[in-house]
């Protein structure tokens, strides 16, 4: 085996050899537990940059071991999931840094970031399955890693939260299983394809694809949280910030989303998936999910509720992008994958730091965060002005695309969804960005931590500020050859290429 | 590609953004601040020697920037940067005990560069960047003095502005499918697409307060700093007005919905602002009142274009004398409120008084005013409207003039500097920029292309009579107003408040308890109090929002139960099926 045929092990084994040796560790050995962490994510992020330049020079890159009787374990790196892949690795390696921060001097670290390598780890392995079995195996394997992380605090209601977030995804695992068996027994191994596998088979058993279709989005819309299988979300955010920044931008969420643009595109195809006629309710689905979640976030107080309610809005752009057929659409929808990602990310970290340094917990007790924490405030409100689609920030080009994309395919009513999605956005962002700047700052705040000359930690200030500067490079250079938009063209050409 | 010029265009839009960039850095902000309205200067370079054609393209910014700068967009810059550019060094002066001075000047800056963008723009997505941008910054204007209207004001004016703004991109995404093509220059050759329309005409003119959007600009325009009132009633109210000039399709088709709803709407404006803008009480409000009239005259312009193509050539050369003209005066208007206010001596008294009256006399439309020649300019193309429609455009106008001349009126009467009555500080440093924004109202319309054309070869008693008997109306009625004044004891102002149509919105969502629980998160259960008189359906429909309100929650849980039963027991269930499905292979 050459370099590169390393690199796809390597990228899974850096968090899941990480992870292994944490557990062992000592809750004393802060220091060695450190340069664990950032080490892995650190090698990862190499070798993930290896495999972008690989792939850049034409490389092509697969791996089977046996697994089952005539399916095998295989990865495999195509455009689609090197974007998903280069996202989770660089969103881990900041995320790490900001878990060491947040979580300095709190009980079970080892327990903690073993699991968090796990998490990553599965994440990554979803992103370069290059299989339906594989895919399942690690879909699974993210489920179980994640709920020690939801559960962390132990509190009654983080065990709540993390009981109903088990609930959820293993009913939606069970159901994703089915389909995967059933998918099998008609078509035999499934391995991924750009304009899909099963268009041989629409003639004979058009009637059995409908209802797999519908099986695949029930089984992994859960962790897409479409509506309304998205009850687990919001319970879930009692877990530390960086579980929640992992879970919503960088795992959980994001391997839901990126599931169902594997069913659509590299499973059924998006052409095939039209004539099947299984797009137009996809379509209609994201259009609720999209509105229900923001209007549910308008009405939540405390902050990370109110994320969470605009991640179940946010992350069915990209399930929307999915469902429309024509280029534009799949650019709009696969470039949120990225850009909710960082969007989401920078505004869970600025809610952790506001929790972590000052106690609030509430939009309510916001007035004048500002003058307290500008870095993070800035950083914030960066990522909600993206969110909202001001341009020229990375959800605009969101906008842009999947609303030219939609007129362009003659669906007008998503038009008219994504500018009430927007007004919605900005009626539950612009408040807090209001109270942030212009009212004053109360006298005392909740829980005040003082860090010396920073407004926080070092370590809760470099991961918002770099994820902020992203949200804004992905806007401002998005036209350039090195963008998540550049990216996503290409994987787009090939989609509907001639 | 590197000459000048281009470099030129590069500069314009992005001096302010530079400058706004660097006020982050702490230990320069004082010499930045002093330097911050020079930023302006090269946008006012640009616009003067005018290499009309100049082009930039930046295809590594957002989506292929094209920076371009055509006749159109000259003019427009012209009275733009002069504005930005006084009003800067006048914002120094007026705002030099503010201790957020410097958070003012980073949304004016940003607001600058976003107005300079986007007259500028030579594609759709930059044109819409600049003007969501412009937007956005100049909520930080209206909401800087921090106090309770300046909050409901900014509240007001954000919604207004991002419906606008969402209208406006969904608008633009419309005719950019339809024609094509994302480059202003290359569009309309296409169908005319009807969303399209619709969605650039209801969204540009909540930024230019076409009436029924107007309501948020009485209340906004004043709330903000008195040199940020200026830019915003002066400046970027036009950005409303480049917007139609751009994406509507005038001079190419005829659009008989479109005009009229132009014309009915700008002149309704034009009416509307008169009844309510004169018996405000803040001198602000008026002006702001006056922004909507004088915008309703400029949109009958449009709306004569949109019905006539062959009208729009002549028409277009109206419109922007008359928008310099607007922009110029009004601006010299709210900058006056400061002087007046500080005005302690005589002299100063006298050399106020006599700045407010010439700008208010431009505004008016006097003889030999610019004002005079934006009407002339105007008038000269009504006819190619039918028959009664042109004769009654011919009465309505001069009749819209006197309404102009009766605010302008009540204006001087409430600003006008009586001794005893100036403020205690003294008004360092807005004297200067005040009297050149003067002088520039007096002279700067002569310098447009046209202007002089449109002058009538020979002075006739006729002509001047046309001019003066508008004038001679609203003075009369301002007497008149003054003199039964003395026999209402009620402040009329009960039954027409400023932002007339908001006021009532306001009130329907409060009653409708529309707005998102920021607050609190829930209000005290609060009945209709013995002074309100509850509509029936009204009352109806709130206690049915407070219930939603409570049944929300309650639906979620009850989803989180049904939801995992449901998807276990749908697995099974499926599970049997595809057992079923399996068993004949």
């Amino acid at each position: 085996m050459n370099v590169h045929g390393w690199i796809l092990p390597g990228i899974l084994l850096s968090s899941f050899l990480t992870g292994m040796v944490i557990f062992f560790l000592s809750e004393e050995s802060h220091r060695l537990r450190t340069w664990l962490n950032l080490l892995g994510a650190g090698v990862k992020l190499i070798l993930v940059g290896a495999l972008l330049q690989g792939i850049y020079h034409g490389q092509g890159y697969s791996l089977e071991l046996d697994f089952l009787p005539g399916i095998p374990l295989a990865l495999g790196a195509d455009a689609n999931s090197v974007l998903f892949v280069t996202l989770s690795t660089f969103l881990w390696f900041w995320t790490t840094l900001y878990a060491v921060g947040y979580l300095e001097d709190s009980p079970h670290r080892s327990r903690f970031f073993g699991f968090f390598s796990l998490c990553v780890t599965a994440t990554t392995g979803i992103a370069l399955a290059a299989n339906l079995v594989t895919f399942l195996v690690f879909y699974e394997l993210l489920t179980v890693s994640t709920y020690p992380l939801v559960v962390h605090r132990g509190t009654p209601e983080a065990m709540r939260g993390g009981r109903i977030y088990l609930a959820y995804t293993l009913g939606g695992g069970v159901v994703l299983l089915l389909a995967v068996a059933w998918l099998h027994q008609l078509a035999g191994p499934v391995m991924f394809r750009e304009r899909g596998v099963i268009e041989g088979l629409v003639a004979a058993h058009r009637g059995e694809l409908r209802v797999l279709f519908l099986l695949f989005m029930l089984g992994i819309g859960v962790k897409a949280a479409l509506v309304p299988l998205h009850g687990w979300l919001p319970k879930a955010m009692v877990a530390p910030a960086p579980v929640s920044s992992l879970l919503h931008a960088v795992a959980v969420v994001k391997a839901g989303a990126f599931g169902i643009v594997r069913i659509v595109y590299d499973v059924y195809g998006v052409e095939t998936a039209a004539r099947l006629g299984v797009l137009a309710p996809l379509a209609f689905v994201a259009g609720a999910t999209i509105l229900y979640g923001s209007v549910l976030a308008l009405f939540q107080d405390e902050l990370k509720k109110r994320l969470a309610y605009s991640t179940v809005s946010q992350v069915s752009y990209i399930v929307l992008g999915a469902a429309i057929l024509g280029p534009l659409a799949t650019i709009g929808g696969l470039v949120h994958l990225v850009h909710q990602g960082i969007m989401k990310i920078t505004l869970f970290f600025g809610a952790g730091n506001y929790a972590e340094t000052l106690g609030v917990h509430r939009v309510s007790e916001l007035n004048g965060v500002g003058r307290r924490m500008p870095l993070t405030t800035a950083a914030f409100t960066i990522a909600a002005l993206g969110m909202i689609g001001v341009p020229p920030l990375a959800g605009y080009i969101t906008k842009w695309y999947l609303k030219k994309g939609a007129i362009t395919a003659g669906a007008e009513w998503v038009a008219l969804v994504l500018a009430l999605s927007s007004l919605l956005n900005a009626a539950y962002f612009l408040p807090i960005l209001y109270r942030a700047w212009f009212k004053d700052p109360p006298a005392h705040w909740p829980h005040e931590h003082c860090f010396g000359r920073l407004e926080t930690h070092w370590m809760l200030l470099a991961a918002p500020l770099v994820t902020a500067a992203l949200v804004v490079w992905a806007g401002v250079f998005a036209e350039s050859s090195f963008s998540p938009l550049a990216w996503v063209k290409l994987i787009a050409a090939r989609e509907y290429g001639p | 590609m590197n000459s000048l010029p281009t470099w030129l265009l590069g500069l314009a839009a992005g001096a302010p953004l530079a400058v706004a960039l660097l006020l982050a850095a702490r230990s320069w902000r004082r010499g930045v601040l002093r330097v911050a309205p020079l930023a302006a200067a090269p946008a006012l370079v640009l616009a003067l020697t005018g290499p009309v054609g100049a082009k930039a393209s930046l295809p590594w910014l957002v989506q292929h920037t094209v920076l371009e700068l055509d006749a159109v967009g000259r003019v427009f810059l012209g009275f733009t940067s002069v504005l930005w550019l006084v009003s800067g060094w006048y914002a120094r002066g007026y705002l030099v005990k503010d201790a957020r001075l410097s958070r003012f000047f980073l949304f004016f800056l940003l607001a600058m560069a976003a107005n300079f963008t986007l007259i500028l723009a030579g594609d759709i997505p930059t044109f819409y960047a600049a003007f969501a941008l412009m937007g956005l910054a100049s909520a930080g204007l209206v909401f800087h003095r921090g106090d309770a209207e300046a909050a409901r004001a900014g509240r007001v004016y954000l919604v207004l502005a991002m419906l606008g703004e969402v209208l406006i991109l969904t608008g633009l995404v419309f005719l950019v499918v339809a024609g094509g093509t994302t480059q202003i220059a290359e569009l309309h050759r296409g169908v005319v697409s009807r969303p399209a329309l619709l969605l650039v005409l209801a969204g540009f003119g909540i930024k230019a307060g076409a009436l029924t959007l107007h309501f948020w600009l009485p209340l906004a325009h004043p709330a903000a700093p008195v040199p940020a009132s200026a830019v915003l009633s002066g400046a970027m109210i036009k950005a409303g007005l480049l917007g139609w000039m751009r994406f509507l399709p005038l001079g190419e088709a005829p659009l008989w919905g479109c005009g009229v709803t132009l014309l009915g709407a700008g002149l309704g404006a034009a009416f509307l602002g008169t009844l309510v803008g004169v018996v405000q009480h803040n001198p602000k409000t008026v002006l702001a009142y006056s922004s909507i009239s004088q915008m309703g005259i400029i949109m009958t312009g449009l709306g004569i274009g949109a019905i006539h193509p062959e009208a729009w050539a002549g028409m277009q050369a109206a419109v922007l004398i008359y928008a310099t003209h607007h922009a110029l005066a009004k601006g010299a208007l709210f900058l006056g409120v400061g002087p007046a206010h500080a005005a302690h001596t005589r002299r100063q008294r006298v050399v106020a008084g006599a700045g407010l009256l010439l700008a208010a006399l431009a505004l008016a439309g006097a003889p030999f005013t610019s004002g005079a020649l934006a009407k002339t300019a105007l008038k000269a193309n009504i006819g190619f409207l039918p028959e009664g429609w042109a004769m009654a455009l011919g009465i309505l106008l001069p009749l819209a003039a006197a309404g102009t001349t009766l605010k302008m009126a009540r204006f001087l009467w409430l600003v006008w500097p009586r001794a005893g009555h100036a403020t205690p500080e003294a008004a360092q440093g807005l004297w200067w920029p005040w009297l050149a924004l003067v002088a520039a109202t007096a002279a700067g319309v002569w310098l447009l292309p046209g202007s002089l054309e449109v002058l009538p070869r020979k002075l006739s008693p006729e002509k001047l009579w046309d001019a003066l008997w508008p004038l001679l109306l609203g003075g009369g009625l301002a007497g008149l107003g003054a003199w039964l004044r003395r026999w209402v004891s009620q402040d009329v102002t009960r039954w027409l408040p400023a932002g007339d149509l908001g006021v009532l919105l306001e009130r329907l969502a409060g009653r409708l308890r529309l707005h998102p629980a920021i607050e609190a998160p829930a209000r005290p259960q609060h009945e209709a109090g013995p002074d309100e008189s509850p509509v029936k359906a009204v009352s109806r429909w709130s206690r049915l929002v407070a219930r939603a309100r409570e049944a929300i929650p309650r639906f979620e849980a009850s989803l989180r139960h049904a939801a995992v039963g449901g998807a276990l027991w749908l697995a099974l269930m499926l599970i049997l099926l595809g057992l079923l499905a399996a068993s004949p292979h």
